[in-house]
C-alpha cells in the first residue's frame, strides 16, 4: 500500500510517527490531508485548530478507532496501520479521554476504573482495586469511589475518566477536548490533574482550546487547519513572534 | 346472587380450573422465555453490516409479524406432523407463541441497544474491549433499562395470546371455562372464574416488573454495600441491586 513510506523505520524518540496519512469520510473531501507528524516519547503535544479541522479524526486514527485511507502510523516502533482487525489489542496500550467523559453510568466509580483492567487485561481484582484507590487519590476524588457517575459534577467525572484511562498503564494517552464540556469553574481542577500527568513522563496528546494549558504543560504544539498541519514546533517557538503568520493570526483570534 | 358467587368460588378452587390456570401460566412464561432467547440473537445479528446476515433476520421478522399468531399456532399443530414432527398441543402452542414472540422481542432488544449512545461504545473500544465485550459489558447492561417496560407489556400480551391455543385443544383457562359453561350454561360464573385467574397473573407480572425496574434503574450508591460485595458483583454477569 505505502511502499515508500513504510520501509524506513521510525525515529527512536517518536512514540507515534504518522506518514502521509489520508482520511476521508465521503470520498470527496480529505478530512486528513497528507499528514506527517512525529509525537515524541514522554512528551506532551497539544493540538490546536479551528472546529472541523480534523483534530478528533486524527486522534481517533492514532488508536485505530478510525480506519485510515492511506498512509502509515507507527506506534512504539511498529506499524499499527497494518494491524487492522487487531485494533482492540493495540488500544490496551493507548488510552483515551473524551469531551463528554463517557463514564459507564451503570457502574460505580470504582467499577468504572476496574472493569477494563479485569476484563481486558486479566488483572487480579485485588491488584486492580489497589491501583484504583491509588489513582483516585491521585486525581483527588478518593471519597467518591462508591458513587455513581450521575452523582458527580462534570469536573469530578472527567477526573474519574482520567483515572480510568491510567488504569490501563498506557504508553500514551489521547485527550479530545477534555475540558470543553465543563463549566468554567471546573476547568482548573481537571487541567491541574493533566498538568501533573504531563510532567510525569507519559506521552500525552491533547486536543484542546485551552491556550493556558498549552503554555503551562505542552512540549510541542501542533496547529491544524482544513485537515493539514499548518505548524508543528516547540512550545517556546510556537508562542513567540518567530511562529508563522498563520499561527500568530490563529492565536490572536483565540484570545478574543 | 350468593349462589352465583359460590359457584365462581367453587370453580376457582376446582382442580380443573387450577390445572388450566397452571397451563396458561406455563404457556406464557415458557413461550416468553424462549421468545427472549430467540429475540436477543436476532437483535444482535441485525447489528451486523453484512446483508447476508441481516436478510434472513428481516425475513423472519416479516414472516412472524406479518401473519396472525392464530395462523402460526394452527400451522405448527397441523403442518409439522406432515413432515413427521408430531408435537403435543402444549408443545405446538409453545413453539408457535415463542417463534412469534421472538420477532417482537428482537425489535425490543434492538431499540434498547440503539438507545445506548455510540459514544459509550467508543469509550468501551478505547479501553481495549473487543466488540463482544463492548456489547456485553457496556451496551447490554444499559439497554436493559429500556428493555424492561416493553418486555413487561409483552408478558401481559402473551398471557392473553396464550388463550388462542384453545383452538388446538390445549386445556388452558379459556377452554376449560368454555367447556364447563357449555355443560350447564353458567357462562357468567365460569368466565368470571377464568377472568379472576387472568387478573391474578397480570397483577403478579406487574409487581415483578416493578421490582425489576427498580433493580435496573440508574444506580445511586447507598453506602451500605462494601467494596468486597461490589467486587463480587462486578465479576458475576448479573446486574445487581442497589439495596
Ligand atoms: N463520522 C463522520 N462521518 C462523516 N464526517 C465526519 C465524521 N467525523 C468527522 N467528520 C467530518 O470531518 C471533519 C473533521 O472533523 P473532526 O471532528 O475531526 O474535527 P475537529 O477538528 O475535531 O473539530 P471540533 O473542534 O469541532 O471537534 C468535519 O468536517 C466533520 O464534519
Ligand atoms: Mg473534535
Amino acid at each position: 500500500m505505502t511502499t515508500s513510506t513504510s520501509t524506513s523505520t521510525p525515529a527512536a524518540d517518536a512514540m507515534f510517527e504518522v506518514r502521509k496519512l489520508n482520511k476521508s469520510f465521503d470520498q470527496q473531501q480529505w478530512v486528513l490531508d497528507d499528514i506527517d507528524l512525529k509525537l515524541l516519547r514522554g512528551k506532551t503535544t497539544v493540538i490546536l485548530g479551528p472546529s472541523g479541522s480534523g483534530k478528533s479524526t486524527l486522534l481517533r486514527c492514532l488508536n485505530l478507532l478510525e480506519e485510515v485511507d492511506s498512509g502509515a502510523i507507527w506506534f512504539d516502533g511498529r506499524e499499527i496501520t497494518k494491524e487492522g482487525p487487531r485494533g482492540h489489542l493495540l488500544r490496551r496500550e493507548i488510552s483515551m479521554v473524551f469531551q463528554h467523559y463517557e463514564l459507564f453510568p451503570h457502574l460505580s466509580v470504582l467499577e468504572n476504573l476496574m472493569i477494563a483492567p479485569i476484563k481486558v487485561l486479566g488483572v487480579a481484582r485485588e491488584r486492580a482495586l489497589e491501583q484504583a484507590m491509588e489513582l483516585l487519590a491521585k486525581v483527588r476524588i478518593r471519597e467518591k469511589a462508591d458513587a455513581y457517575p450521575e452523582q458527580l459534577s462534570g469536573g469530578q467525572q472527567q477526573r474519574v475518566a482520567i483515572a480510568r484511562a491510567l488504569m490501563m498503564n498506557p504508553k500514551a494517552i489521547l485527550f479530545d477536548e477534555p475540558t470543553s464540556a465543563l463549566d468554567p469553574e471546573m476547568v482548573k481542577e481537571v487541567l491541574d490533574v493533566m498538568v501533573e500527568l504531563a510532567g510525569s513522563g507519559i506521552t500525552c496528546v491533547v486536543v484542546t482550546h485551552e491556550l493556558g494549558f498549552a503554555r503551562r504543560a505542552a512540549d510541542r504544539v501542533v496547529l491544524m487547519e482544513g485537515g493539514r498541519i499548518v505548524e508543528e514546533s516547540a512550545k517556546e517557538h510556537f508562542f513567540s513572534d518567530q511562529a508563522s503568520e498563520r499561527t500568530q493570526r490563529f492565536l490572536q483570534q483565540m484570545s478574543h | 346472587m350468593s349462589e352465583s358467587l359460590h359457584l365462581v368460588l367453587e370453580y376457582l378452587l376446582s382442580p380443573s380450573f387450577f390445572n388450566a390456570a397452571l397451563t396458561t401460566l406455563a404457556l406464557t412464561v415458557v413461550s416468553m422465555l424462549i421468545g427472549m432467547l430467540i429475540g436477543l440473537p436476532l437483535a444482535l445479528l441485525q447489528e451486523r453490516r453484512s446483508v447476508f446476515v441481516r436478510l434472513p433476520v428481516l425475513l423472519y421478522l416479516w414472516l412472524f409479524r406479518g401473519t396472525p399468531v392464530l395462523l402460526q399456532i394452527v400451522f405448527v399443530f397441523n403442518v409439522l406432523p406432515l413432515f413427521g414432527v408430531v408435537l403435543s398441543g402444549f408443545a405446538s402452542g409453545v413453539l408457535a407463541l415463542a417463534l412469534n414472540e421472538g420477532a417482537y422481542m428482537a425489535e425490543i432488544f434492538r431499540s434498547g441497544i440503539q438507545a445506548v449512545s455510540p459514544r459509550q461504545r467508543l469509550a468501551g473500544r478505547a479501553l481495549g474491549m473487543s466488540s463482544a465485550q463492548v456489547m456485553r459489558l457496556v451496551v447490554l447492561p444499559q439497554a436493559l433499562r429500556t428493555v424492561v417496560p416493553p418486555t413487561g407489556n409483552q408478558f401481559m400480551g402473551m398471557l392473553k395470546s396464550s388463550a388462542l391455543v384453545s383452538v388446538i385443544a390445549v386445556q388452558d383457562l379459556l377452554l376449560i371455562a368454555d367447556q364447563t359453561a357449555s355443560a350447564n350454561f353458567r357462562y357468567i360464573e365460569a368466565l368470571s372464574a377464568a377472568a379472576i385467574y387472568y387478573l391474578i397473573f397480570t397483577t403478579l407480572f406487574m409487581v415483578i416488573q416493578g421490582y425489576i425496574e427498580r433493580w435496573v434503574a440508574p444506580r445511586r450508591s447507598s453506602g451500605r454495600r462494601s467494596w468486597s460485595q461490589r467486587l463480587i458483583s462486578l465479576t458475576s454477569a448479573q446486574p445487581r441491586s442497589s439495596q
